[in-house]
């Protein structure tokens, strides 16, 4: 094109763009169906599908290749595990590489010409190329998915067998109910068996077997050191903070502190701590010599029990043992047993508050127990006996229909997921409380990255509210606890049926890659769309490192909290870290170890990676169509 | 209300910049331009002088930087126009793993028509550019250039447009096919449709254009009609049969006579393209080129007889005769 020095005529109407145009009313799915035929059969034409037999042979030799510690456990589901990468490999690969390559394609090629000067949106293009690779990805992933299906059942084939002699051999002297209870389970049922899985309502909670002391006085609340656990005085009723601005430096909390009879009488150190209501105690004493206000103090429990800790005002400067009455209305006061495995009490009238004039106000109420909440993570103290830490799992209401009716040959135990740190196997002890406080207990001896089969009869519990109480018994170990750890296991559907959603599942996930790939191919050449995918899709899978270790994070968090400053409303936390880091997790869109030990995958959750996808690809389609509709299609 | 002239621009500017947006090409400056119903205006000008880039603006595919052009009295670009309007481009664009019969489907599917109607449509075009149903099986990547530009006027006729953009419409096309190509375009402004074409050959524009612009530069340096732009005024020129010496003579002593300056006299000579349809027109017809691989010896590029499209109307007729005459001889300076 040749250069020209002149500029244009000064009356010249400025640039009308295509931004008006009204092709969102025209939007039809005909047009969208078409441009995704299209780009089907220039997958399909491309010999695309080529890739489909390498991917079913490698499948088929890793599978073979890889060792198999037990051949009874292992050997189907690293099958499955090992088909379902492959799959996500290949949708990774063909929704990825050649999302990213058809529009640039067209474009370099001008055949886009051709296409845009024709009645279609922007949005149908998009839509219609990603429509047209997932049609891609579901062909050559279900083509996978037949063949792994096959694969994994004749591999399957002689399992059932191999099960029933290491029964034959392993009933008398079976160490673990888990292995025992799986390995019938694969003798009878074979070992394509897939499992309904109802996770607790509530769990794992903290709680505190006292032993005979509580039975001895059940009105005392107990905590325990290092578990989180504290005692809560709510102060804000009375006249705390009147008395210490009548009278500086005369104002006392008296405390009478139950230690059990049983405990060695070693010296407790508690921590009390004078804060308004919603700021949790820290385990960080005052600097000696430092300045400013103190609200907490570490305290030694003398055998009696009884403590004094001085409270002045807000702005004097704390004697020794002293602390500060913080600002703010709504005060609490708090203890914190500091030591592992010490257990501190109180009960009623066990807090007074002693004013200038000598007057006496006792807290009638005994003190409630804070820290008790759900945890994420618990690791479970071991300790041979009481006080013993509990770790309380809830099933509020499971409908008796769902554990079979009559003599229907189902399945019902609980599978408890807790694994050890130790070397030495810990032992265990498992509580089912009923409603009406019936109890069952079983004892066993769970084993890391096993589950723990332990069945409960029908005649004790067949539906409704269920508490479940975890110990572990072995002194200086400890059993490490998530909330999915107890879980009823159900017999499940077929496993036919459960493999096909765990293939669709790979397909959601190669769709939303596809999105990612044409939304990215909009703006960007073939070589830096694939660039840009690619670390779209490794930053999706990772962002949950993202915003919790690096920089992203902490401006997600700083965004948050300045917007909490704005207005007082959760949500905004919410939405500055989504701000931050808009991309789907898409590792939620590839099965995980729920499929491949053999967990039956619920629709519900089918759904929900369903709703996943479509929200994600309609986002990316979005971002495409408005990039490519602002974009010119020529040069 | 009066319809909206088809195309008309407004003092449109292209200039095209660098990835920071500075600006370094000025490819198209302050084009003003109305095209009228019914009328073939033919874009004029050298390599890069703006012809590809006024139709890109018209079409959408790139945005002005100043100025502004409405195309059947809407902003170019839009679904609303390109429902009625066809695009051939410079070279026939089209997937190339597609038949010619799924590239007139897609396109008819694009414009919302059912499937019956794709069916009778992309049948009847593709009969109507001579494509036959071999032809019609085969991928686009197998196609020579001539099927190429064939199954590309299909595509943009597959609307049955009101008006017509093409883009270099004979390029690539050896004499038949240029000369069919010229046909069918009379043949679509005898229709009623406007058709604005840009070519740099200049013999096909004078062949069919009403009306031509010459672009130079980016800058519109000639519009008019062609006749006009042509007519040499200050020549007259007497074409005879059987006139003998001495008559000859007579005559130019009586314009000697009468004062006129005898610029030339020579006998009428004929183009190059007429000779050639003359010589290999009817062996070309039965081209592969035209037909494909498995045409029936001696059929025509427009039909065969008795076949659909024959029964229809043929569409590559000869050309009009009062159309060849205007090139049909030559000025001798001697």
């Amino acid at each position: 094109m040749a250069k020209h020095a002149r500029h244009p005529k000064p009356s010249a109407p400025p640039p009308e763009r295509v931004r008006t145009s009204p092709e969102r009313r025209r939007w039809t799915v005909s047009r969208v169906w078409a441009i995704a035929l299209v780009t089907f059969r220039q997958g399909m034409r491309t010999r695309l599908w080529i890739l489909a037999p390498p991917a079913i042979l490698v499948m088929i030799l890793a599978d073979l290749s890889s060792p198999r510690f037990d051949p009874v456990f292992e050997a189907v589901p690293a099958t499955i595990s090992m088909s379902l990468l492959v799959m996500a490999v290949l949708a990774f690969v063909v929704g990825t590489f050649f999302a990213t390559y058809s529009l640039p394609a067209e474009m370099e090629s001008k055949v886009a010409h051709s296409v845009v000067t024709k009645p279609v949106g922007r949005a149908e293009i998009v839509a219609g190329k990603t429509l047209g690779m997932s049609l891609i990805v579901l062909l050559m992933v279900g083509c996978v998915g037949v063949a792994g299906y096959a694969y994994t059942v004749v591999r399957a084939s002689g399992i059932r067998s191999l099960a029933q002699e290491r029964l034959a051999e392993a009933t008398p002297r079976a160490a673990y109910p888990a292995d025992l209870n799986a390995t019938e389970a694969v003798a009878t049922s074979g070992p394509l068996r897939t499992f309904r899985y109802y996770a607790a309502t509530s769990g794992p909670e903290i709680s505190v077997d006292v032993g005979a002391e509580a039975a001895a006085s059940p009105d005392v609340c107990w905590i325990l050191g290092e578990t989180g656990m504290r005692l809560a005085w709510d102060l804000s009723r009375t006249p705390l903070r009147e008395w210490v601005a009548s009278a500086p430096g005369r104002l006392r909390l008296r405390l009478s502190v139950r230690r059990p009879p049983e405990e060695p009488k070693a010296p407790v150190q508690v921590l009390v701590a004078l804060l308004p209501a919603g700021i949790e105690p820290v385990r960080e004493n005052p600097r000696p010599g430092g300045q400013g206000p103190v609200y907490q103090r570490t305290i030694t429990v003398p055998p009696s029990g009884e403590l004094q800790v001085e409270v002045v005002g807000p702005d004097a400067r704390p004697p020794g043992g002293a602390i500060n009455v913080p600002p703010g209305d709504n005060l609490v006061l708090y203890v914190v047993a500091i030591q592992s495995g010490a257990l501190v009490g109180a009960g009623p009238g066990a807090l007074a508050i002693v004013g200038p004039a000598g007057q006496e106000l006792a807290m009638a109420e005994a003190p409630g127990v804070a820290g008790t909440r759900q945890r994420q993570r618990l690791a479970l103290a071991g300790r041979s006996k009481a006080p013993r830490e509990l770790a309380l799992f809830r099933f509020d209401d499971v409908p008796g229909d769902a554990l079979g009716q009559g003599d229907t040959p189902v399945e019902a135990g609980f599978s408890l997921d807790a694994w050890s740190p130790a070397t030495v196997q810990a032992a265990a002890q498992i509580v089912f409380v009923r409603s009406d406080g019936q109890t069952k207990t079983v004892r066993f001896s769970p084993e890391s990255h096993h589950s723990s089969l332990l069945y409960l009869d029908r005649e004790f519990w067949h539906g409704g509210p269920l508490e479940v109480r975890v110990e572990c018994l072995t002194d200086d170990d400890f059993l490490w606890l998530v909330p999915d750890s107890v879980r009823l296991r159900l017999g499940g559907g077929p496993f036919a049926w459960n493999y096909a959603k765990a293939v669709l599942r790979v397909w959601l996930f190669g769709t939303v890659l596809s999105a990612i790939g044409v939304c990215c191919s909009t703006f960007l050449s073939w070589f830096v769309s694939i660039l840009l995918a690619i670390v779209v899709v490794l930053v999706s899978m990772v962002r949950e490192f993202v915003l919790g270790a690096t920089v992203f994070g902490d401006l997600a968090r700083k965004l948050a909290e300045a917007a909490n400053g704005w207005h007082a409303w959760a949500g905004w936390r919410s939405v500055a870290e989504h701000l931050v880091v808009p991309l789907p997790d898409l590792r939620a869109l590839i099965p995980g170890e729920g499929v491949s030990l053999g967990q039956v995958m619920s629709l519900t959750d089918l759904g929900e990676a369903f709703g996943w996808a479509a929200l994600s690809v309609a986002v990316f389609v979005l971002l495409g169509s408005i990039i490519l509709r602002n974009r010119e299609v020529a040069r | 209300m009066a319809e909206p002239k088809p195309v008309v621009t407004e003092g449109l500017t292209k200039i095209y910049g660098d990835f920071w947006g500075r600006q370094k090409v000025h490819a198209l400056v302050g084009l003003d331009l109305g095209l009228e119903r019914g009328e073939i205006f033919g874009l004029l000008g050298p390599n890069g002088s703006g012809k590809s880039t006024t139709i890109k603006l018209l079409l959408g595919l790139i945005f002005p930087t100043a100025g502004r052009a409405r195309v059947l009295g809407l902003a170019p670009g839009t679904t609303a126009v390109n429902q009625r309007i066809g695009y051939l481009p410079e070279e026939s664009y089209l997937h190339r793993f597609l038949t010619g019969g799924e590239t007139v489907d897609f396109y008819g599917r694009l414009f919302g028509l059912d499937r019956r109607e794709r069916r009778r449509r992309t049948d009847e075009l593709l009969d109507l550019v001579g494509l036959d149903d071999r032809a019609r099986a085969r991928q686009l990547r197998e196609y020579s250039k001539g099927m190429s530009r064939r199954i590309g006027l299909a595509q943009a006729l597959v609307n049955d447009p009101e008006l017509l953009l093409l883009d270099e419409p004979t390029s690539g096309l050896d004499p038949i096919g240029t000369h069919e190509m010229k046909d069918l375009i009379l043949r679509l402004k005898s229709q009623g449709k406007t058709i604005l074409l840009s070519s740099h050959l200049l013999a096909d524009v004078q062949d069919v254009c009403d009306r031509i612009g010459i672009l130079d530069r980016g800058q519109l340096r000639e519009i008019g009609r062609v006749r006009d732009l042509l007519l040499v005024r200050d020549i007259f020129q007497l074409q005879a049969r059987g006139v003998t010496p001495q008559a000859r003579e007579a005559i130019l002593a009586a314009a000697r006579k009468a004062g006129a300056d005898i610029v030339a006299t020579e006998h009428p000579t004929t183009t190059l393209e007429d000779l050639f349809l003359r010589v290999v027109g009817a062996e070309a017809k039965g081209r592969p080129d035209v037909r494909g691989p498995g045409s029936k010896p001696g059929a025509t590029g427009a039909a065969a007889p008795g076949s659909p499209a024959a029964r229809r109307e043929p569409l590559f007729e000869p050309e009009p005769q009062s159309r060849r005459q205007g090139r049909a001889t030559t000025d001798d300076h001697g």
